[in-house]
Parts: structure tokens; C-alpha cells; sequence
């Protein structure tokens, strides 16, 4: 048994015995628990992962005579921040993308160059008080500049899953692109070496722990968003001086076609203060399993292909149904070790000691779904017009003429979708003296179901550019017709935002 | 010697006669690395084996009958300062250009390179570059 005060004493020292993860599993394993145990008083945990929901709280000093941003507007380098804060004060998040950029420039790239001594520019515009009259400034500043600088990231370490895509188009995501019929399969986190993997019952990681962020001495300030302990996914909420970080640890990052984002290194020394704890330490990537969810399920409940460990991932090659998909990290390995190397030597020299934690962080806690109505296709589907394969050509087009209908859909006598047969489908059949709508229809239609959610269904018609769908019910029965232009109508501007992001990135 | 070309052919000009003739001539090897051909042009792009003087004589014949020929240096440029060897655009790439090595640090193997542009386009931090 040791504590946390006797092994800072060590530390002061130079007589700290401080091991990466790495060489601790080695050593339980060559050597036992006990004896490593005893030996051993560090062990150093890294992590270099994409953290989206990071950002920083920036203060600018005041401006002579003084502006008050809150209320107004507030950019960097044409990133739009948050106004809502005190005079001076903003804060940018790492996944907000230029105006003029789009997502190949976004808060993260803001906070990339400040940490490289780059100027950026401020601009903002406020409605002007008595005492804070100025109503405009655009200045270039630098890091230096700035009264404060702290970088916070809600929810960090976390990350273990995996994902591939089973659809016959690419998808972009959060973790990358993922390519058609199981082709790829990306992972999240590093297995053995991240800190949560090391000490998965927050045992000694807690509020006050003294961590290692980008470079800079950051701490845990309390559990992450999203912390789902029970399901092996706790989070943590880490904060740090960005003035004092390393962009070797932080950059800037953009997921083609997803957003912009950032990948940030972090380390987490775990004092090792009894056999139960050593014995955590020493977990291996054949011991933690994490689940490959199928991403062409756009719905929160996506399916699991396989649950697999991370010694299978980190192969580089997985089975699934039959075709071999290459796996790729989106975490680096490289630099997290590179981070348990720097954080180790740091301890060795005495440089980093160990904070105490204050607090423990919840292991009870589960995660819960936003609270809204999913809006399903099934409400929003119109009546079709049916047809059998063996009508007449005539018969359908008048009738679809008279309704003054697009699209007709063609189903056997128990409504199990045929085909689906168009206007223009019909006049080129009619053209070419056909009669029969089996010579003319279209067969291997996409289709909707009544319980998907209609911005999955329009995601899809778009990729597919197709402007209508049967829709079928839980039995595969034709119950309707969904096209394109009702449903963007319904779903309004958002869709648009989401179109003229992706324009941006094509052009460039 | 080994120079990399993109030989544009004119819809006019039937390349494969034109393409192989000038290989038998000047006795140089000629790799095809990619072909795209549409309604106004055939493209290829490939590598000429040859000792200089040669490449310079394969060169010159294929533009004396009217093939544009553009040279490539590199074509695609890696910044391993940019890279944080997160290893995306490993399963991204189509061939074994793109590897891990058993410290899961990138390797390239561009000799195997097709030129898709999956990593240019999908690198978080744009580590590659295509120069055309
Ligand atoms: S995707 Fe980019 S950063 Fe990641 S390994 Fe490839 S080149 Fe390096
Ligand atoms: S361009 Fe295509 S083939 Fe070449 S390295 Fe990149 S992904 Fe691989």
C-alpha cells in the first residue's frame, strides 16, 4: 500500500519508479502483480484521439473605449465564437466552421495556429452601452495577447468502438470515411494504452487529478458528458492552458465531408498504490472487446456486426460475411506512446506531480436519448397508385393523368413490391409500342419503411438521386409513396445547411 | 531511369498501334499506372523504363505524332511533419500503397500508387497533396 503523498515525496526525489503501459503489462507479466506492485510507482496512460467536443475560453483584455461582445457577434479568422459571454470573453468549439472556408477551416484550426504563434483575426460587432460605447473592432492578435487561453474539453477518453458500413455507398462520418460492403472498418481509442482502459473503475482517476493535455499540465475537473461508466464508457471532463500546449498534441483536423474537429493528446499518470490497481494496469487488447456497429443505419440503435478486441482490430485485417475489410485506427497509436514516453520522463525528472483527487467520479451512471418525436416516414407518405405487372400501359397512364401522379408503383396481387414505372417511363413505353407494364417498369427499387425517420430517408434519395420511394410496412407490404421534395420541405432550412457545407468542400 | 507521363491521346490517333510501335522502337518499358478515356481523349499514366537517352527518344516520337505528353515529378506529395500516423487513410487506399508499420506508424509504398486521391481527400489533416 502506498499513497499519493508518499509517492510526490519520490518524485521530488528522483526516486520514482515510473513505467508507460506498455512495459507495466510486461512487467505483471513476466514478473507477477506483486512484485510489480511493489515496484512499480507510476504508470503513465496516453491517448491522441479526435475530441469534437473540445474548444477554448479565450479572454482579450478591453479595448480602449471598451466593447462589450456579448450580445453581438464574435469571429476568429472568420470562425463565428459564442457571444453570449461578459465583455471580452469568448469561447470557440473546435467543430464551428468558417464562413468563408466552410469545414476545411473550423475552430480547431483557429486554436491550432494560436498554439503555433500564429495572428488571427478578431472581429465583432456589439450594439454599443454608455459604458461600452465601441460597436465594431477587427484586430489581429496572437496568443500572446490574450489574458487567458483555457482549453476545455467536455468529454475526453472515451472513445472504444468501431464502425463499418454495409450500404454500396461511401459514408462520411465522425470517425472517416467509411466505403461501401464492409470495405473498411474504422476504431476508436487505442485499447491497451488509453487511460480508461488502464483504470476502468476510477479507481485513482478523479476530480483534481493533475493530467498531461497537448503538452501542457491540464486536470480532470469532473466527469464528461455522456459518462456511461456502466457500459465501460465512462468520459472525463479535462481542462488545460492552451498558452502552454504543444500543436505536436493538438491538431487540427477536418472529416471530409463531416466537419471539422481536432485531435488532441492526452496523458493520464495512474499512481499504483495497491496489487488491485497494479493488476488493472495490466489489461491486454486480446481482454477488451468493443462492437462494430453497421453506420448505414443512420438511427441511434445502429446495428452490431461484431464485437471483436483490439488485438483482432489492430491486425489490420477482420472478416465480416465473407469479405475481408481493412481496419484502420483514426486514434494514433504512435503519439500515444510518444505521450506516456513524455509523461514518464516528466515524473522521472521530477517535473510532474501527482494531483489528488478530491472527488471520485460516478461508476452508476448510464446515458440517456434527447427527449423529441422521431419523425417517421410513415406519417408522412402519400397514398400510391398500384398497378400489376400485367396492366396495360394505357389504362395506368390515364389513370396517372387523371390524378395528375409521377410515379406509379407495381406490386403482385398481395402488394409485395414488383417495380416502380415513372411518366416518363410510360411515354417512352408508349413511344415504343409497348403495352404491357411489365416491359417498361423499373425493377431493384430502394424503398422505405413506415418506422425510419424521415432524414434518414432523404439522406438516402439524395445519395441515390432519386427523387421518390415506396415505402413498406413491417411486412414488406406497399402501404405508400414518399418523394423528395415533400420531405425537404418538411425538413426546411436544416437540410439546405447541410447541403451548401458539402457544395463548399466540392469547389475547393 | 524511370520517368513518370501522363500521354494524352487525341481522339484521332489510335494509341495502341502508336503506343506499342514506340516501345518496340526504342526498346523502353512502359508501365501502365492508370488509363481514363472519355468522348475527346484517352489518357494513360504511366512510368518509361529506359536509360535517359531513351526516355528522351519515347518521348520525342510519341509528340512528333501529335500524343501530349505531360512529365510528372511527383505527383503525389506527402508531409510527414503534417501526419499524425492515425492510420485513416491506410483502409482508404485501394492498393498497398498505403501500409501501417508494426509500430503503427504510416509507411508509404507509392510504387503502388494508383493515383485515386482517396488519401489526398480524406487525410484529417491533409498530409497529402495531388499535383497534377
Ligand atoms: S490519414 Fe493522414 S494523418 Fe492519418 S496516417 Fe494517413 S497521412 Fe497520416
Ligand atoms: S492516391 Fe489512392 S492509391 Fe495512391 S496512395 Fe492515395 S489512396 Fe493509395
Amino acid at each position: 500500500m502506498k499513497t499519493i503523498p508518499e509517492i510526490n515525496e519520490k518524485i521530488k526525489k528522483g526516486e520514482a519508479v515510473v513505467l508507460t503501459a506498455e512495459k507495466m503489462k510486461e512487467l505483471v507479466a513476466n514478473d507477477g502483480v506483486e512484485k510489480a506492485a511493489k515496484e512499480v510507482d507510476v504508470v503513465t496512460t496516453g491517448i491522441f484521439n479526435l475530441a469534437c467536443s473540445s474548444g477554448a475560453f479565450l479572454n482579450f483584455g478591453h479595448s480602449d473605449p471598451p466593447i462589450k461582445f456579448g450580445g453581438g457577434e464574435v469571429s476568429l479568422n472568420d470562425v463565428p465564437c459564442y457571444a453570449g459571454l461578459d465583455a471580452v470573453d469568448t469561447y470557440i468549439g473546435v467543430t464551428q466552421v468558417s464562413r468563408s472556408l466552410g469545414m476545411e477551416y473550423g475552430g480547431g484550426h483557429v486554436l491550432q495556429d494560436l498554439v503555433d504563434k500564429k495572428a488571427v483575426t478578431l472581429e465583432a460587432h456589439a450594439y454599443g452601452t454608455d459604458s461600452h460605447p465601441k460597436t465594431h473592432i477587427k484586430t489581429d492578435i496572437t496568443l500572446q495577447d490574450l489574458n487567458q487561453a483555457i482549453m476545455v474539453c467536455p468529454r475526453s477518453g472515451h472513445q472504444r468502438y468501431a464502425c463499418t458500413n454495409s450500404s454500396d455507398a461511401t459514408l462520411y462520418t465522425h470517425l472517416g470515411a467509411l466505403l461501401p460492403n464492409y470495405e473498411n472498418i474504422i476504431y476508436s481509442g487505442n485499447g491497451e494504452l488509453s487511460p480508461l482502459a488502464n483504470d476502468p473503475d476510477f479507481d485513482t482517476i478523479g476530480i483534481g487529478t493533475r493530467i498531461f493535455l497537448a503538452g501542457a499540465q491540464g486536470y480532470i475537473i469532473g466527469e464528461g458528458t455522456f459518462h456511461d461508466p456502466k457500459d465501460g464508457m465512462g468520459s472525463l471532463m479535462v481542462k488545460g492552458d492552451l498558452k502552454k500546449m504543444n500543436s505536436k498534441y493538438l491538431r487540427a483536423a477536418t472529416l471530409t465531408n463531416y466537419g471539422s474537429s481536432i485531435f488532441l493528446g492526452i496523458g493520464i499518470p495512474i499512481p499504483i498504490l495497491n496489487e488491485q490497481i497494479a493488476k488493472k494496469t495490466a489489461i491486454r487488447d486480446e481482454k477488451i472487446t468493443i462492437p462494430i456497429y453497421d453506420f448505414s443505419v443512420s438511427s441511434r440503435s445502429r446495428p452490431i456486426v461484431k464485437e471483436i478486441s483490439y488485438a483482432e482490430l489492430k491486425k489490420g485485417k477482420v472478416a465480416i460475411d465473407g469479405t475481408t475489410s481493412k481496419c484502420s485506427p483514426i486514434s494514433s497509436i504512435p503519439l500515444a506512446r510518444e505521450i506516456m514516453g513524455e509523461l514518464k520522463s516528466l515524473i522521472e525528472k521530477g517535473e510532474f506531480l501527482l494531483g489528488e483527487p478530491i472527488e471520485r467520479l460516478s461508476t452508476e451512471k448510464s446515458v440517456r436519448t434527447m427527449k423529441h418525436e422521431i419523425i417517421r416516414v410513415g406519417k408522412h407518405m402519400e397514398k400510391p397508385l398500384l398497378c400489376e405487372a400485367t396492366d396495360s400501359l394505357k389504362v395506368i397512364a390515364k389513370e396517372m393523368i387523371s390524378k395528375s401522379l409521377n410515379n406509379a408503383i407495381v406490386v403482385d396481387n398481395e402488394d409485395n413490391l414488383i417495380g416502380m414505372i415513372s411518366s416518363l417511363d410510360l411515354t417512352k413505353g408508349l413511344l415504343n409500342d409497348k403495352s404491357k407494364i411489365s416491359e417498361v417498369m423499373r425493377t431493384n427499387i430502394l424503398t422505405a419503411t413506415t418506422t425510419e425517420a424521415v432524414e434518414t430517408i432523404a439522406r438516402r434519395m439524395t445519395h441515390h438521386q432519386i427523387s421518390t420511394m415506396p415505402v413498406l410496412d413491417e411486412q414488406n407490404k406497399v402501404v405508400g409513396i414518399v418523394s423528395l421534395e415533400n420531405l425537404s420541405k418538411l425538413l426546411g432550412r436544416h437540410k439546405g445547411l447541410g447541403i451548401s457545407l458539402q457544395a463548399k468542400f466540392e469547389r475547393r | 531511369m524511370s520517368k513518370r507521363v501522363i500521354l494524352q491521346f487525341p481522339m484521332n490517333l489510335s494509341k495502341d498501334p502508336l503506343l506499342s510501335e514506340t516501345i518496340l522502337k526504342t526498346g523502353a518499358t512502359f508501365n501502365i499506372i492508370k488509363t481514363e478515356i472519355n468522348s475527346t481523349k484517352a489518357e494513360i499514366l504511366g512510368d518509361v523504363i529506359a536509360s535517359d537517352e531513351k526516355i528522351e527518344e519515347f518521348i520525342r516520337i510519341l509528340k512528333r505524332r501529335g500524343v501530349i505528353i505531360k512529365m510528372i515529378d511527383s505527383v503525389l506529395l506527402f508531409s510527414r511533419n503534417a501526419c499524425v500516423d492515425c492510420g485513416l487513410c491506410v483502409s482508404l487506399c485501394p492498393t498497398q500503397a498505403l501500409l501501417l508499420n508494426k509500430d503503427f506508424t504510416l509507411k508509404l509504398e507509392l510504387d503502388n500508387c494508383i493515383l485515386c486521391q482517396k488519401c489526398v481527400v480524406n487525410c484529417p489533416v491533409r498530409a497529402f497533396k495531388y499535383q497534377a
